[in-house]
């Protein structure tokens, strides 16, 4: 880099606060808050996972209708730790999908007792051992329909690759925490209140972290954020900490092909910069 | 149709290509200091770290994106630069320096992944 | 100028076995056979909530 960049938000730092199976909580800092952002929407939006796209219904008798347990199946996490060998159907050679791009599930119950039948997403039998639907400790995952003596559900289903800007089931994270300011210094928020502002709300854990401007000192019209609370959660489908590298890994990537456009767009005729390799690693 | 190709100069000669995924839109200046750049399927997720990156340099005036409709997967991306240097380069250097930022993001999170410094769940 | 000639209304030519649907009655479970201009009735019970079948074709469905 030839200068021109701030040294401080050019320098990003990265403090991991705690990590778990499903969760990781960092506070990044030195960076600007468009950076901050981008990361967000990226772990959000752009990070590839597997999802169920395709349902083909052999039989159902359940109460609920074709449609719904297609849509509730599309919504069932998968764990995708694999979905890096998978290539997206679109891009894949085939027809109309092929173990390369797809796993396929198949679901068949039939209650023949009397009383309720309930049928959880750990009953989904997968055609590949690492793409699973994501259990919590109890082993049974979701629960998808509920059936009565003498109700049926036959279902093939198909899961692709895909990210959540197609569609939300993609979605690694089912919530990411993002904080700035927890003082509200910089008064970006303008908070309504009944008689007193503080004890109508709550400072957020993040508070600790930094010390409140004295109210009596003059404002700061130029001051700008430069530490961010992050709290990715996921669902289960990616280890948390894979979300973050993979959201950096993505935008590095589409920065990538912005720049090889930008070339392109420059020298029309010249294609001999698409054969280089992965200068962005 | 062809009449305006001929007319313009040779760097949106692309306009006619609208596979393209950036193109430069007619009315940039002759000395390319000033581009409005059309680039297509990119949001909010690079742009506005995209216009922040280019407004870093001191050789860039202004530098502005929009999204001129949300059903268009479409955003443009305006620099307007010194005589010293071009829009085009502006953009390549802010892609080098946003892309270097998110390196160093990617490796400062790993390192501290490896360090393992940090409160686990029970 | 002649006017066109009109050709006559054609109807369409009866199809070979006109496709009956049954329905099953929702209180004996019969099925019946539904014509025009007849009442919607069980022939069996008499019941006046009759259902369509469902499709034996599989179906598919993008979920989503």
């Amino acid at each position: 880099m030839n200068g021109g960049m701030h040294g401080e938000q050019n320098n990003p730092q990265i403090r991991i606060r705690s990590l778990d199976k499903d969760s990781v909580d960092f506070v990044l800092s030195n960076t600007h808050l468009s950076v901050a952002n981008s990361l967000r929407r990226a772990m959000i939006a752009e990070v590839p996972t597997m999802a169920i796209d395709l349902v083909q219904f052999i039989e159902n008798t359940s109460v609920l209708a074709d449609e719904f347990i297609a849509h509730r199946l599309g919504l069932v996490p998968l764990v995708s730790a694999t979905v890096e060998q998978f290539k997206l159907t679109r891009d894949c050679t085939c027809a109309e999908y092929c173990k390369e791009c797809s796993v396929e599930f198949t679901l068949h119950v039939k209650c023949t007792e009397p009383g309720t039948r309930v049928v959880y997403s750990s009953e989904l039998i997968s055609s590949n051992k690492d793409v699973v639907p994501v259990v919590d400790e109890d082993g049974q995952g979701v629960i998808l329909v509920k059936l009565s003596k003498g109700q049926e559900i036959n279902v093939h289903c198909v899961a692709k690759k895909g990210v959540a800007k197609e569609h939300a089931k993609w979605s690694p994270v089912a919530a990411v925490g993002f904080e700035y300011d927890p003082h509200n210094n910089f008064r970006h928020l303008d908070y309504w209140y009944e008689k007193n502002v503080k004890d109508e709300w709550p400072l957020s854990k993040n508070a600790g972290e930094e010390v409140e401007n004295d109210p009596g000192a003059p404002f700061d019209f130029n001051a700008e954020p430069t530490t961010f609370y992050f709290n990715v959660e996921t669902v289960g489908s990616l280890a948390p900490q894979t979300v973050v590298i993979q959201a950096t890994r993505k935008l590095q990537e589409r920065l990538g092909d912005l720049q090889m456009a930008l070339e392109k767009d420059q020298n029309p005729d010249a294609n001999a910069n698409m054969d280089e390799g992965d200068p962005w690693v | 149709m062809d009449a305006t190709a001929a007319d313009t100069p040779n760097y949106i000669a692309l306009l006619e290509v609208p596979e393209e995924k950036m193109v430069v839109l007619p009315g940039a200046s002759d000395d390319l200091t000033s581009v409005t750049f059309c680039i297509k399927e990119e949001d909010h997720t690079l742009g506005n770290s995209l216009r922040w990156a280019i407004m870093q340099n001191a050789q860039v005036d202004f530098c502005g994106y929009s999204i001129p409709h949300p059903s268009e997967a479409k955003m443009n991306v305006r620099i307007q630069t010194t005589e010293q240097t071009n829009a085009v380069d502006a953009m390549d250097k802010g892609i080098d320096d946003l892309k270097s930022v998110c390196q160093l993001l990617k490796a400062r999170f790993q390192q501290r992944i490896r360090q393992g410094d940090y409160a686990r769940a029970a | 100028m002649d006017p066109p000639q009109l050709q006559p209304y054609q109807s369409q030519p009866p199809l070979t076995k006109p496709q009956v649907t049954t329905y099953r009655c929702m209180r004996c479970r019969t099925p019946n056979e539904i014509k025009p201009r007849e009442p919607i009735r069980c022939l069996d019970c008499g019941y006046r909530i009759l259902m369509k079948e469902r499709t034996k074709r599989m179906v598919q469905f993008e979920a989503r």
